[in-house]
């Protein structure tokens, strides 16, 4: 069904339910809509939008004007009695409601209120139950660091309200500045916020909302909690997904990251809002730098920025508003001088707010509590807690067609790193002794091996190793440091055979055995480095990143540690920073390590490896440019005096390749693919894993340039071989999977797409469980077929499903703005056209910043940002964005020849046909489009006579 | 008296936009507009309810159209048309004004903020605009439908009649079109 004709059925529906009682309409649906649970969602949706109440809604357009002008102005109330309160004067007013200053004459005392009061006219059932829900759970709290509940009641109208402790006070910032604290009596009244929340907390209540605005200092200095107003229950109701009003109410600049991407709230919000407010209390600036310049939105720094830290903050151009008091600079209010404070704010403060202002909510304190308690140490010189984990960046960092062609890239990169570890240390005589020692030993070991025993079949050097590996413990001639030697140089051989337990055991032993002896140190840096090569690929990043810091930390204290020797290190914390997908890290290694070895005379392959990770750490980032310049060196280095189907060579033109696709030069990319491809399929055969690996990697680039066909055959072949290789379940096979569904979906096979991305699906499942990056992938690439085949809740279910994952804070993201236009485009078909439009504008802001403009992914982004547009009725938008779109594409494919790009023509013609003065360019564009996909996807295929149809009938038109 | 005179002139108007001058229903347009905004401000400064209303009026000078010498559908139908859009650009104007006002105030000396008070009517009629241009998109004659009774007031007997239709049917497209607004309204929701 198309959209116009599911309207039309669902308009029919509603109506009829509206002639059937409540209790009625939900089974009488279920029948009507018996094959069709889009439909039914969508009237059922209907229907309970209908009960809800909308005040907005329900008084016509002089409500409206009326309901503006109480906001303007609500003074009739002044003077008047609500219960036995006399309002005095208005504190606050909103939509929703006001708050004044009101007393009570009781005698001779007076006592001076707060009266919060729902408006009198447009009161919603929701908003009447927020209201009474604050009522209740500020009656369930007594503390003197909050505002405290007095009575609650309705007044002579019918509304209710309530009377709170009256808090006459400064905002708490701002009575920082004007009384000159000083950081320690800052941190105490902090102090007292924290004890106010953790005593909120214990009663199950999270505030939500604590900004300066909402914690006041009276004239003795005590604080007070105001407003908890959007305050709620901890675990009480399903807080998934923020309601619209949820939204409105946040203040962006306190709200945490889960506030802003509308996931659960726990009291690790409140920790978040802390840490904000800590921050500004110390350095009298908020955290993100660039939000607080105006160039990001506040909710954009939330989620993507790293807080500055505080000394930095300092360094910033004072605001233009900066009340009088702090306009003397922040040294000044704090009762000290500008270095001073820099010294006070560095270390162990802003490791605090830093914890604080986590973006995933489990690396924040696990409680206010234990926030105060580091502020208590800070405030005694205490040493704070441990455990506080560096943050890392998430970013948008993934390209989303490729991320197993990426990986399987980035592993050759870093394999060929550990198969060429250069030791060039000048030896000792006690090392070269040593050297000799296990050589003696490895050659024992091949001339040991029984010929009657081998019984004329080669010996594989696993059998060696494990034999050495025997031998070695029994072996009494060796003293501890040749043993340890042995031990390592075996270790690193069964590394490169890909035996990490083994290598794991013999390092690890090694490295005891090194620990004793300070003769040998060098030596044991090494194996650590080695060692935590290892962990990586055995997946324990955790213990691989301590190790390879330790032997960084020990070899900094080690005097003569050669420069080569010191790049390997460097070499090892950057292999670890890419597994822990820590690009930040690994650039800022390899950077070290590059300036190293370009420094110290070192071997080609040393200086290959540096520029393959410094690429890759670049590719990381996003930094393609950078990125590119890094692997043309490195393809520079092994082709130079390289022999024919060199592999060094090949690896660099692999990685090469990766970034000309990440540039959206697919044509480039596929030349250089196919290069590699000879190569691997010479050296290492045609069923190798790396030489399937890289086929795809070409059909994938035969996919981005349209040749769908022959994308299609090129990935079938694959999959096929890949079957005979690794059976039916190996993860290999879901990522060709993967892309062969994509090409199946573009060229309008979606029964096969669904297929093959369903079985990617259930292989990365059943191998890694459903939160594992590539599973997310296929169920987004799951989610458009379903689109495309008109299961749009349930494509909007799956999305939602792949975004709640992205923003958990081990994910990668791999596809982060991709989720974004997708969830919009469906948005768009379920015809709520501004969810859409919002949603298509953060994909392109992130596509443009991921990508740049010249890009497939930006080019799409502009594509549905201009459908969702022309569905909200802005059509000179709709048209800005389609040019945008064209441009974009032609950016990099040569007069932008590719299916999509026929499609934005198609729909770019539509819009321009009615109008007269647009005729001409509107009827070239969709003869353009014609003869694009009579090229690409054939005469007879479906979208070509649905673009040929429209043309025939202008030019019909025309004739007549 | 000024309705009167203005309902004649707009009557000129649109007998003349019908037979075909094409700046008379921008005339009307402008009429119709002030007319409708002195209203509205007129109210605004007086006691609540002791003046004419605007949609007050705009039945009022339906009244005279319709006992009057235009008794011509598609003059009636311009009109209702005229009014709706007249009514919704007001508020809109008037919401946009409010909220450039509420963002420019200076809210450092309030001791309570206003946001934690809810979104303001203004925001909400923003709002309101953009679902309705959805809605009209959808469904253009949901959106006739909401432009007819929300913004230019009329009942859904006047509608019924001006359709020929059932006034149970109007309501209940009514019921529809509040719906779907109810629901585009609450972007946040994910579905």
């Amino acid at each position: 069904m198309n959209v116009a004709a599911r309207w039309l059925r669902t308009k029919d529906l509603f109506r009829e339910c509206q002639l059937l009682r409540e209790g009625e309409r939900d089974a009488w649906l279920a029948a009507q809509c018996a094959d069709d649970a889009v439909l039914l969602g969508e009237v059922r949706a209907l229907l309970s939008a209908q009960r809800a109440s909308y005040d907005i809604l329900d008084g016509g357009a002089m409500g409206v004007l009326k309901r503006m002008r109480i906001d303007e102005s609500a003074p009739d109330l002044i003077g008047q009695r609500i219960g036995a309160y006399r309002l005095l004067r208005l504190l606050g007013e909103g939509g929703m409601g006001s708050v004044y200053l009101a007393e009570r004459e009781d005698g001779d005392f007076v006592q001076r209120v707060a009266l919060k009061r729902v408006r009198a006219d447009f009161v919603s059932a929701e908003t009447r139950a927020r209201f009474l829900r604050e009522r209740n759970f500020l009656a369930r709290l007594t503390h003197p660091h909050i505002a405290q509940l007095h009575d609650g009641g309705v007044a002579d109208d019918g509304t209710p309200y309530f009377t709170l402790e009256y808090v006459e006070g400064t905002p708490i910032t701002r009575y920082c500045d004007t009384h000159k604290l000083d950081v320690r009596g800052r941190l105490r009244l902090a102090l007292q916020v924290c004890a106010a929340v953790t005593y909120a907390h214990r009663n199950l209540i999270v505030h939500r909302d604590l900004k300066p605005s909402n914690i006041l200092v009276t004239a003795d200095g005590e604080t007070k909690l105001l407003d908890f107003g959007i305050a709620k229950l901890v675990d009480a109701e399903q807080s998934h997904g923020r309601t619209a009003t949820q939204s409105r109410m946040m203040t962006p600049e306190y709200a945490a990251p889960e506030q802003v991407l509308g996931e659960p709230i726990t009291t690790a919000t409140d920790v978040y809002a802390i840490g904000v407010l800590v921050y500004e209390m110390l350095s009298g600036r908020l955290p993100y730098a660039r939000a607080d310049a105006g160039a990001v939105s506040w909710a954009k720094a939330v989620i993507e920025e790293a807080p500055e830290s505080l000394r930095g903050a300092l360094s910033r151009p004072a605001p233009a508003d900066s009340v009088p008091a702090a306009a003397d600079g922040p040294a000044a209010t704090r009762g000290t001088t500008l270095p001073a404070l820099r010294r006070r704010l560095r270390g162990d403060l802003d490791r605090i707010v830093q914890r604080a202002l986590a973006k995933e909510p489990e690396a924040r304190y696990p409680s206010v509590e234990a926030l105060a308690d580091d502020l208590r140490a800070v405030i005694d010189d205490r040493a704070i807690s441990g455990g506080s984990r560096r943050y890392r960046l998430r970013k948008f960092v993934h390209r989303h067609w490729l991320p197993l062609a990426a990986t399987a890239a980035i592993l050759l990169t870093l394999i060929a790193s550990g198969a060429a570890v250069v030791w060039q240390a000048r030896q000792t005589a006690h090392e070269a002794r040593t050297t000799l020692a296990v050589k003696d030993f490895l050659f024992g070991l091949f001339t040991a091996v029984d010929p009657h025993e081998a019984k004329g079949r080669e010996v594989s050097a696993h059998e060696l190793l494990d034999r050495g590996a025997q031998r070695i413990e029994r072996d009494r001639s060796l003293d501890n440091g040749q043993r340890a030697e042995i031990e390592s140089t075996l270790g690193r051989i069964y590394y490169q055979l890909g035996l990490f337990d083994q290598a794991n055991t013999l390092q690890d032993h090694a490295i005891r055995a090194l620990s004793e002896n300070r003769e040998h140190a060098l030596l044991r840096l090494q194996t650590e480095a080695e060692r935590a090569d290892t962990l990586v690929e055995r997946g324990d990043l955790k213990t691989a990143a301590a190790l390879a810091a330790e032997a960084s930390g020990n070899a900094d204290a080690l005097a003569g540690v050669s420069a080569d020797k010191r790049a390997q290190l460097l070499h090892t914390q950057g292999h670890v920073a890419l597994a822990q997908r820590d690009f930040v890290a690994a650039k800022r290694f390899s950077d070290a390590e590059l300036a190293l070895v370009r420094d110290a005379r070192v071997a080609p392959a040393v200086l290959f490896n540096a520029l393959s990770m410094a690429g890759s750490a670049h590719w990381g980032l996003s930094d393609y440019d950078g990125a590119e310049a890094q692997f043309r060196e490195a393809l520079a280095v092994a082709s130079h005096d390289a022999a024919p189907d060199d592999m060094n060579v090949a690896r660099a033109q692999a990685n090469m390749g990766l970034i000309l696709q990440a540039k959206s030069r697919f044509a480039q990319a596929q030349a250089m693919y196919e290069a590699v491809l000879a190569t691997y399929q010479k050296v290492l055969g045609p069923d190798h894993p790396s030489t399937l690996a890289m086929h795809r990697d070409l059909g994938l680039s035969y996919y981005h340039q349209g040749l769908y066909a022959q994308a299609r055959t090129t990935l079938e072949q694959v999959l096929a071989a890949q079957r005979v290789k690794f059976g039916n379940e190996h993860p290999a096979l879901a990522g060709t999977e993967i892309n062969l569904g994509l090409v199946l979906t573009d060229s309008g096979d979606l029964p096969a797409a669904d297929r093959v991305l369903g079985e990617a699906l259930g292989i990365f499942e059943k191998k890694y469980g459903r939160d594992y990056q590539g599973a997310t992938i296929a169920l987004g690439d799951i989610a458009v077929v379903h689109m495309l085949r008109g299961d749009l809740d349930r494509a909007a279910a799956e999305l939602s499903e792949v975004m709640q994952r992205q923003n958990k804070p081990d994910a990668i993201d791999p596809d982060g703005f991709a989720t974004f236009y997708r969830l919009g485009e469906v948005k768009r078909r379920l015809a709520q056209a501004a969810a859409a439009v919002e949603l298509e504008r953060k994909a392109l802001i992130g596509a443009q910043k991921v990508r740049g403009e010249s890009s497939r992914y930006t080019a799409m982004a502009h594509h549905l940002l201009a459908l969702s547009l022309r569905d909200a009725g802005d059509e000179a938008g709709a048209e800005h964005e389609l040019r945008a779109a064209l441009a974009s594409y032609a950016s990099y494919i040569p007069q932008a020849e590719h299916p999509l790009a026929a499609t934005v023509r198609y729909d770019l013609a539509l819009l321009l046909l009615p109008r007269a003065a647009d005729r001409a360019e509107a009827l070239r564009l969709l003869t353009e489009a014609v003869a694009l996909r009579e090229k690409f996807l054939g005469v007879d295929d479906a979208r070509t006579q649905a673009a040929r149809a429209p043309l025939n009938k202008a030019n019909a038109s025309a004739k007549a | 008296m000024q309705a009167m005179v203005t309902a004649s002139k707009i009557t000129e108007l649109l007998n003349a936009a019908s037979d075909g001058d094409a700046t008379a229903q921008d005339a009307a347009y402008a009429l119709v507009y002030d007319e409708l905004k002195r209203c509205a401000r007129r109210q605004s400064a007086l006691a609540q309810g002791s003046s004419l209303s605007p949609t007050a009026l705009v039945s009022e000078l339906y009244l005279k159209l319709r006992a009057g010498q235009v008794d011509h559908i598609e003059n009636r139908r311009h009109f209702f048309a005229l009014a709706a859009r007249a009514m919704r650009q007001i508020t809109i104007d008037h919401a946009r004004h409010r909220t450039r006002a509420k963002r420019g105030g200076g809210a450092e000396h309030l001791e309570i903020n206003t946001r934690d008070l809810g979104a303001s009517t203004a925001e909400q009629t923003l709002e309101l605009d953009a679902a309705l241009t959805s809605l009209s998109l959808r469904d253009a004659d949901l959106g006739q439908l909401v432009e007819w009774h929300f913004f230019a007031g009329l009942t859904f007997q006047d509608i019924a009649d001006e359709l020929g239709r059932h006034e149970r049917t109007v309501r209940h497209d009514w019921e529809l079109a509040r719906a779907y607004l109810r629901q585009a309204m609450d972007v946040g929701h994910p579905t």
